[in-house]
Order: structure tokens, then C-alpha cells, then sequence
């Protein structure tokens, strides 16, 4: 009551008024470097094509779990149950010289995070999955996993309220999309 | 305003109470005595005279001025009084430092019990270019041919297992 009495009306209106615009200057600004509009979009795309390797017993076996992990979610209704089994494949150790592994990688893990995404508080829990794998620095299979995965990012981003990071990863897949129909047409 | 009657040679006006000038202020120091307050030298009386005239001034008119017969003792206690009401008030950089401290208080605490505003506040403009970009993005993904899932594991599989019977190892498995 002395701070009111002292400030007066005025002040305490204007103690109101700076701290409402300092609130969204938080918003705006230092998380700015994250946050805020063209100052921290990370666009950067760098890109590989996948080459096949020599086929091995082995990496048949690991693109033949994929497929067996894939059809196991396909018949699990509960999305925990479905989001364990992903991870499980996720978590497959995969053999040396087996190209064909990223996009497959990259797909279970895009799956894995729109079921996460659908149970309560796994939005950040996907966005820590998923973020590390497409990091902007980063090499992505020029491959429509690659695509998938980062408008998954960019939804996931979009829905905690990352702007920025969703808006760099939109603008990610759609170049991606575009260099794959550059690749399609020759 | 104030200035020029503050300028104007202030002269002892006759009391209202009588008696010579001498006389009157002798009065007044008395009872400044008693009330424990300094005595004022004719400069400051000068100018308190001088001020409160010139509030009379602005909130009666000019007019009103020559009818308001106070006492030099009267026109002290009124001076005195805004004195006490102006000093009451916080200062300029008082005002800014509770300001800042106020403005230091909110990057603290409103990160704290409203992460949320962030979202919130958003500029609605970059938000609608946000939507626009996944809305394209994911319409563009929808028309890319090829399968997904399972569907793309099974047939990379396929794919694989056909290459493997064709090499020389193929048929190890």
C-alpha cells in the first residue's frame, strides 16, 4: 500500500503498462534468439543421396524387423502400446554398411512422434526425439522420409508454440520435396 | 506565471491583525517559537509570500487576490503544507527505480507462472505465415508418391531380399 500510496495512480498504472510491454518483450526477444520471426528461422538445408550398399543377410534382417515392427503398430489399437513397439525398433542396432537404414530410421521415428504426440504432455517428449535427428547441421537422405519427418518436426514445434523452429522446418521439407521432384523428372 | 510574481519586490502588507510591520513580525517569530519551527529570513518570506499569492492567484483569480487578507503566519502554514504534500510524492528517479524494479520483477516472474504467454503473444502475422508453410508443406507431402510405413519397409525388404539372392552370398540366409 505505501509503494500505491507513493506511486500514485499514474505510477502504478504505468508500473502496469511496462511490465505488460516487458512481458512480451520476454516473448519476443531473448528467447528472441529462438522465438522470434527471420532473426533465428534455421533454414538450412544440407542434403546426401543414399546410396545402396552391397546386401548382407544382416541388413536384411534389420529391414525385415522394421516391416514386422511397422505391421505390429499397425495392429496395436492403444497408442502406448504402439509407441512401445517403434521404440523398440528405433532402438535396433543397425549393421555396417546398410544405407537403406537412415530413411527407414528416419520414418519410425516421425511415426514414433505423432503417437507420442497424441498422448498428454508427449509433444516435448517428441520434439526431444525428433529435434537431434534433423538437426540443421545435420546431412538429410534426399528421400521422402526425410520430408515426412520434418513437417512432423514443424507441426510438433508449431503446437508448443515454437514459431520459429516450425517455420524453419516447413520451409526444410519443402525443399526437400522440391529437390526429390527435381530427381523425378530427369 | 509564478515567476514574475515570485520576481515582483515583495513588500510587508499591512496585517489584518493590526499593528505596525515591526511589530507583526515579532508576532510571528514568536509563535514560529513556539510551534519549534526555524525562523524565516526575509528572503524566504519574500518568496513563500510570494508563492502563495500566486496560488491564490490561480485558483481565484486575480480578482480574488486583493479580498484574501492571510496572515504572514497563515500564508507560511499553507506554504508549508504544499511543501509537505509535494515532498510525499516519490521523486523522478524514485519513480524510475520503482519501475525498474517493477519491469525486473515481470522478466522474472512471468516466464515463470506464464510460460504459456509466449505463445499466446505471438505476432498473429507470423503465425499466419507459419500455418500457410505447413499447410503447403504437408499438402505437397501428401501428393509425393511412394508408400510409407509399412508398406515402404516391407517393399524396401522385398527390394533387398531380391538383390541378396542375386549376389553371390545370397544364398547364405
Amino acid at each position: 500500500m505505501t509503494i500505491v500510496r507513493r506511486l500514485g495512480l499514474a505510477g502504478v498504472l504505468g508500473v502496469v503498462a511496462i511490465s505488460g510491454l516487458v512481458a512480451m518483450g520476454c516473448d519476443a526477444a531473448p528467447e528472441g534468439e529462438e522465438r522470434s520471426e527471420d532473426a533465428s528461422i534455421d533454414a538450412r538445408l544440407r542434403t546426401h543421396a543414399i546410396v545402396p550398399g552391397e546386401p548382407t543377410p544382416q541388413g536384411l534382417a534389420y529391414l525385415e524387423a522394421v516391416a514386422d515392427a511397422h505391421a505390429q503398430a499397425d495392429a496395436e489399437g492403444r497408442a502406448e502400446r504402439r509407441a512401445a513397439v517403434l521404440r523398440d525398433a528405433l532402438a535396433l542396432p543397425v549393421p555396417g554398411g546398410l544405407p537403406e537404414a537412415e530413411p527407414l530410421r528416419l520414418e519410425l521415428a516421425a511415426r514414433l512422434c505423432e503417437t507420442l504426440a497424441e498422448q498428454p504432455g508427449g509433444v516435448p517428449v517428441a520434439l526431444d526425439l525428433l529435434a537431434p535427428m534433423l538437426d540443421p547441421e545435420r546431412s538429410l537422405p534426399v528421400d521422402r522420409s526425410s520430408a515426412r519427418a520434418l513437417v512432423v518436426l514443424g507441426d510438433l514445434a508449431a503446437r508448443s508454440g515454437d514459431d520459429a523452429l516450425a517455420a524453419g522446418s516447413y520451409a526444410r521439407a519443402i525443399r526437400v520435396m522440391s529437390l526429390l521432384r527435381q530427381e523425378l523428372e530427369r | 506565471m509564478t515567476r514574475s510574481r515570485h520576481d515582483q519586490p515583495s513588500r510587508p502588507r499591512p496585517s489584518p491583525h493590526g499593528g505596525s510591520d515591526e511589530a507583526e513580525r515579532a508576532r510571528i517569530r514568536a509563535e514560529l517559537a513556539a510551534l519549534g519551527e526555524p525562523d524565516a529570513d526575509d528572503d524566504d518570506d519574500d518568496r513563500h509570500v510570494g508563492a502563495v499569492t500566486a496560488l491564490f492567484g490561480v485558483a481565484h483569480g486575480d480578482d480574488a487576490i486583493g479580498a484574501l487578507e492571510l496572515s504572514e503566519l497563515e500564508r507560511r502554514r499553507v506554504w508549508r503544507r504544499i511543501d509537505e504534500r509535494r515532498s510525499a510524492r516519490p521523486s523522478a528517479p524514485r519513480r524510475a527505480t520503482w519501475i525498474g524494479i517493477a519491469a525486473a520483477a515481470a522478466l522474472v516472474l512471468v516466464p515463470v507462472f506464464a510460460p504459456e504467454v509466449a505463445d499466446r503473444s505471438s505476432d498473429p502475422g507470423a503465425r499466419a505465415a507459419r500455418e500457410a508453410l505447413g499447410e503447403q508443406a504437408r499438402r505437397t507431402l501428401g501428393h509425393l508418391p511412394g508408400d510409407q510405413d509399412a508398406e515402404r519397409a516391407r517393399g524396401m525388404a522385398d527390394d533387398y531380399a531380391a538383390r541378396l539372392r542375386g549376389t553371390p552370398n545370397g544364398g547364405d540366409r
